[in-house]
């Protein structure tokens, strides 16, 4: 079995077995938000569920979608697809730490060299991300900006960030 | 004020929507012919050169791309721009010091969970179809470690010419380069072909361009005038004008009447033209 289907499925069972401890009450534990480059590729629409938050530390899964083209090479409607998967740990007050592992699936149009088509190349790869939140514990406006180093496909490091802006509720 | 607010966004929604005219006079049947640079040009997520870019440029209706051209050791021609593979791709060295099978099988690495294979330029036209509608121009990027230039320039000039024969493009396909050595060489060995000098300067690209008989000048767009555009059509040289990113970029190099724009917004360029 690859190493990141392993992380997957490590954070999976996690992220079943924290669901069923209490949340606080009184604290958002939903966020949306865009980021701009980071773990998407050039950026992506992130949902993110709290999933366990005490005193200053909380713990969430984020989901993500993010495309670089809608339209292929011969113009058809036929997108790329990037979704990220990150659980993340969060400590602090207002001003935050974060930090996060992931795998993210991308699946990409590729015109064909042979045939005057195109091609799926699908693949999972790496990321991380570490950086600083400014999220109030009762929600509102959302601020991130993360150094988010991917390994593409599981082979390749590539140092790269982003910054996003979201709401909580 | 609420009025005034919506006389002006109506006034400028009307005005957004009008088609732009243009009084276009050049050597190229007042026409001009729009060309992707390196496809989708600078600031798309395609890699400029890669398939993906040359093929959606192609898509979008424009009439042909501009494409940067770089040899092999084996004399394979490579869709490729830069000196050093590895500023963008995941190979190292330079094209010209590598054989075909090491390149092949090499992909561009600027933007995230992209891999676009690096194409030789027999690939690009084999991949599209009624390649004999559309226009190419050659930036010819003469990069080579070998000491011997002239024997270098024969190969490439060999190359070139193999490969416009095989498609029989000889019509269709400008060769442009900034070594003034490589193209008198050209022109010695097929006069009618099509040769552009890419000069740093009008001034210096025109006296190149009249002393050899060369077909015309390739030049950025912020290098000349309107004024300089007539005068080399004057003296029967057709214009090439590169380096326009915007909307305003492409109106402005439209409106000096040039032969040619390669252009980094291929879309808004077709529509303007069409």
């Amino acid at each position: 079995m690859k190493w990141n289907h392993l992380i997957v499925m490590i954070t999976i069972v996690f992220a079943h077995m924290s669901f069923s401890q209490n949340e606080a009450k009184n604290s958002a534990s939903n966020s949306i938000f865009i980021e701009v480059c980071g773990v998407g590729g050039y950026g992506s629409l992130n949902y993110e569920k709290a999933f366990f938050s005490v005193n200053n530390i909380m713990a969430a899964l984020k989901i993500g979608l993010g495309t670089y083209h809608v339209l292929d090479p011969y113009n058809k409607f036929n997108p790329d697809v990037i979704i990220p998967f990150t659980c993340s740990g969060v400590y602090g007050k207002n001003h935050k730490i974060e930090i996060g592992i992931g795998q993210t699936y991308s699946s990409i149009i590729q015109a064909d060299l042979t045939n005057l088509k195109t091609d799926r190349t699908s693949n999972f790869s790496t990321h991380f991300s570490i950086g600083y939140r400014y999220q109030k514990a009762g929600g509102g406006m959302l601020f991130r900006c993360c150094y988010t180093p991917l390994i593409e496909y599981n082979r390749y490091y590539r140092h790269w960030a982003g910054v996003s802006f979201g709401y909580s509720f | 004020m609420k009025t005034v607010i919506f006389i002006s966004f109506t006034v400028l929604i009307i005005s957004a929507c009008q088609k732009k005219e243009f009084n276009i006079e050049n050597l190229n049947g007042n026409k001009i012919t729009a060309l992707g640079h390196a496809g989708l040009g600078i600031g798309s997520p395609y890699p400029m050169n890669s398939l993906e870019s040359l093929l959606k440029c192609l898509n979008l209706g424009s009439d042909g791309t501009e494409l940067d051209v770089q040899m092999t050791k084996d004399s394979v021609l490579v869709a490729y721009h830069n000196n050093e593979l590895s500023s963008n791709t995941n190979l190292t060295g330079i094209i010209n010091s590598l054989n075909w099978n090491d390149i092949k099988h090499g992909h561009y690495t600027s933007t995230p969970y992209l891999n676009y294979s690096i194409i030789s330029v027999d690939q690009l036209f084999s991949n599209v179809e009624n390649v004999q509608q559309y226009k190419f121009t050659f930036d010819c990027k003469l990069y080579t470690n070998s000491n011997n230039t002239d024997q270098f320039h024969e190969a490439y000039i060999n190359a070139l010419i193999a490969i416009i024969e095989k498609y029989q493009l000889e019509n269709n396909v400008y060769i442009e380069a900034q070594n003034v050595d490589f193209l008198k060489s050209f022109k010695d060995k097929r006069p009618d072909y099509k040769l552009f000098i890419y000069p740093s300067s009008f001034q210096s690209g025109f006296d190149i361009a009249t002393s050899l008989g060369l077909y015309g000048i390739t030049i950025s767009t912020r290098e000349i005038t309107k004024e300089q555009i007539q005068l080399a059509h004057a003296n029967n040289l057709f214009v090439a004008i590169w380096n326009t990113h915007s909307i305003s970029d492409n109106i402005e190099a439209i409106k000096k009447n040039p032969d040619f724009i390669q252009t980094d917004n291929v879309k808004n360029l077709v529509k303007l033209l069409k």
